[in-house]
């Protein structure tokens, strides 16, 4: 894994537009990773998180923006450093295992010495060992899930994207493929995480973009982007139910006690006060922060209302 | 850039070769030939030299003697047999009744004995003996001939004989428009068969790596392998390297079988007689075969390529190159034209279509219809078609390859084709 200045993004997007047709797939999206950054590129299906990452790997050109890699224009250099795991699972079926890993690591200008000597680090270290000889068509799909990430890392990439990486996989086989994430993060690789499962996500990224219609819609570090969003949410344990009390908009139960939705304006402290006015016993009483899977739907409602809202 | 091409070629022929199909496609021909030369070897081994090589017929004629015994009775009274006793090599040793001859059949003096009966004039039977599992005797041939010659002595003359017995052969003679006769083309029999049979190995060849090329295409954007491939290189790598891989399996097919055709019919003409004197195929033969091979796979091969790109799996592609396969074998409806009349303008036009010229020119070649100045021509504009082919191909390459499910409409198509 070759170094680059800290200071530079491994990857640079500015200001993208990709049309297919009449149909603008993505629209003035600008995004980046740094360096040893773990990034989540969420959205619903559809959003244009696929085509804005072809656009990154440089699979697709942009009909309007630019791309830079390593400090620099997309070139065969900066691709052999790329490494991409799609979202379906590209194999040769009839062939076996290493020769797929080989042929995939040769064309990413790796010696095949080399690539056999590291492909073997890597069957180790995935628990692959004794597949190796196996044809990909014989291979169950968490498996060959697992080989696709080896082939994928196998050239040891400065920028990696993974795409749905651990669908299919059964729970033993995700934490060994989020362990190998981890620590190629501390080796300093770039890494873009693209996916539907939002706890991944809050597990192992450090930043979260959010695109919605071809459009990035939120990018930030994770932490930020829930304190952002907890603003209008408290948790209260308490013996008396919240429901009318002074600022509270809505009450629900949830599990010891009740998450509660602030009206508009309207502080902490005023619910606070009112509690304590109307004798009820306080165990906790905190900000609830929502999960990323709570700020992607309210993301996502709000934006199709406002579509609703200018259509009208 | 040339790099990743090569290694894509590398990949191609390596999975080409591997499959067990193209093993097996490209053994049936030598297995085949093997098989049917050990067959023709078994049959002539049981027939035992009736039908002997001709290294062997020779002298085994020189050697032949048959007896006969001449009981017949001419209309002047004498014996009708009494004259013309060697013929074409084989002796005819006259015996005074059946049972001397008889006797020496059985002594192994004689191979055969015929018996003229006294009544052979009017009736024309005549009583062959030959030894138990013996094949000895006189030929039909040599039979015939004595036979005439004998009836007709004193008769007529030595040309009237002749006349007789092998009445007239036909020149034929073709006349221009103008009234002049016209010179035939030296007809070589063995290019023919060379140049034919180049042509429809090449065919086979081109066509069996283009359909590897379209199936491994297409299974490339089924499994989605092609958004990998395309994360490392260039659309145009992709293609360069799977045209290169794919048309030096093609090349070994046709290596292969060229080979085992060859020793198979020079291994034949040593076992039976062939209609036609085999010699090896010159330089510049072996050179436009090569051409044509390489050329018409270019074109060929890319179209399919082309094919595989725009539809959505392999069975639609399939369908597709049926347009392909067709225009290229089509020079078979119009083989006896392109052997009788190599120079007409159905050939001419033939062989400048790129679909059907890599055929087309070389049953030309080898019919001696062209020479090296028109199969040239007929070359560069097939190497122009191929060129064109892969420039557009390219083109679509970079618009479709990550198109999966969808195939895009001809008008699409053809805005890619024109606008790139």
């Amino acid at each position: 894994m070759s170094t680059i200045p800290a200071t530079l993004p491994t990857v640079h997007a500015d200001g993208l537009f990709k049309r297919f047709g009449s149909t603008v797939a993505v629209r003035n999206v600008s995004l980046s990773v740094n360096p040893g950054e773990v990034v989540g590129l969420v959205g619903p299906n559809g959003s244009g998180k696929t085509t804005t990452i072809r656009m990154l790997l440089d699979i697709l050109r942009p009909d309007e923006g630019s791309v830079s890699l390593f400090g620099a224009p997309v070139s065969p250099r900066a691709q052999s450093r790329i490494g991409y795991l799609p979202e379906e699972r590209g194999l040769y079926r009839s062939l076996r295992v290493i020769p797929n890993m080989l042929y995939l690591a040769e064309l990413k200008g790796m010696r095949r010495e080399d690539a056999l000597v590291r492909a073997d680090d890597l069957f180790a270290l995935l628990g692959l060992e004794p597949h190796k000889g196996k044809k990909i068509s014989e291979l169950s799909r968490g498996l060959g899930q697992l080989v696709q990430f080896a082939a994928t890392i196998l050239h040891g990439p400065d920028f990696i994207v993974l795409d749905e990486p651990f669908s299919g996989l059964d729970p033993v086989n995700v934490r060994v493929m989020k362990d190998a994430v981890s620590r190629l993060r501390g080796e300093g690789a770039a890494i873009m995480f693209s996916t539907h499962q939002m706890t991944d996500v809050e597990e192992l990224c450090d930043r979260v973009i959010m695109i919605d219609r071809g459009t990035v819609v939120l990018d930030g570090p994770l932490v930020d982007i829930k304190r952002w969003f907890a603003g209008n949410d408290l948790f209260v344990a308490t013996d008396v139910d919240p429901q009318g009390a002074d600022g509270v908009l809505e009450s629900r139960r949830d599990g010891a006690g009740y998450a509660l939705r602030l009206a508009e304006g309207r502080a902490p402290e005023d619910v606070l006060r009112s509690l304590l006015e109307r004798g009820a016993k306080i165990d906790r009483f905190e900000l609830a922060t929502p999960s990323l899977e709570e700020i992607f739907l309210r993301v996502v409602q709000r934006d199709r209302m406002e579509e609703a809202r200018d259509a009208e | 850039m040339q790099s990743k091409a090569w290694l894509v070629a590398r990949h191609e022929f390596a999975v080409t070769i591997g499959r067990l199909g193209f093993r097996i496609f490209a053994a049936a021909v030598p297995v085949l030939a093997l098989l049917a030369l050990i067959g023709i070897g078994v049959f002539d081994a049981v027939r035992g030299g009736d039908e002997a090589s001709p290294d062997e017929r020779q002298p085994a004629a020189e050697a032949a003697r048959v007896g006969y015994a001449d009981l017949s009775v001419g209309e002047d009274g004498q014996p009708l047999f009494a004259s013309f006793r060697e013929q074409d090599g084989v002796a005819f040793v006259p015996y005074p009744d059946e049972e001397r001859g008889s006797a020496a059949l059985q002594a192994g003096e004689v191979d055969a004995l015929y018996v003229f009966p006294r009544d052979f004039l009017e009736t024309g039977l005549l009583v062959r003996m030959r030894m138990e599992d013996s094949n000895g005797g006189a030929g039909n041939d040599e039979l015939r001939r004595f036979v005439l010659s004998n009836l007709v002595a004193g008769e007529v003359s030595e040309q009237q004989l002749q006349r007789v017995i092998s009445p007239y052969t036909v020149a034929p003679v073709e006349l221009s428009a103008s009234g002049e006769p016209v010179e035939e083309d030296d007809f070589d029999s063995a290019e023919f068969l060379f140049s034919f049979g180049a042509g429809m190995l090449l065919l086979v060849s081109v066509l069996t790596a283009a359909g590897y090329l379209l199936q491994g295409l297409s299974e490339e954007k089924e499994n989605r392998i092609m958004e990998v491939l395309l994360s490392s290189l260039k659309p145009e790598q992709l293609m360069f390297g799977k045209l290169l891989g794919l048309g030096a399996a093609g090349l070994l097919q046709m290596a292969v079988w060229t080979a085992a055709l060859v020793a198979f019919l020079l291994a034949l003409g040593r076992i039976v007689d062939l209609p036609v004197e085999l010699s090896a195929p010159s330089v510049g033969t072996l050179g436009v075969a090569l051409a044509y091979f390489l050329l018409g796979y270019a074109f060929l091969g890319t179209v399919q390529a082309a094919l595989g790109v725009v539809t959505t799996n392999l069975k639609e592609a399939n369908n597709i190159a049926v347009f392909v396969v067709l225009p290229a074998v089509s020079p078979m409806w119009f083989l006896t034209v392109l052997i009788e009349h190599p120079d007409s303008v159905l050939a001419r036009v033939l062989s400048y279509v790129p679909f059907t010229a890599p055929l087309t020119g070389l049953i030309r070649f080898g019919a001696g219809g062209t020479g090296l100045g028109e199969v040239a021509l007929n070359l560069g504009v097939l190497a122009a078609f191929a060129a064109l082919a892969v420039l557009l191909t390219a083109r679509l390459f970079r618009a479709y390859l990550l198109m999966y499910g969808q195939r895009p409409g001809v008008r699409h198509i053809l805005r890619t084709l024109w606008s790139g």
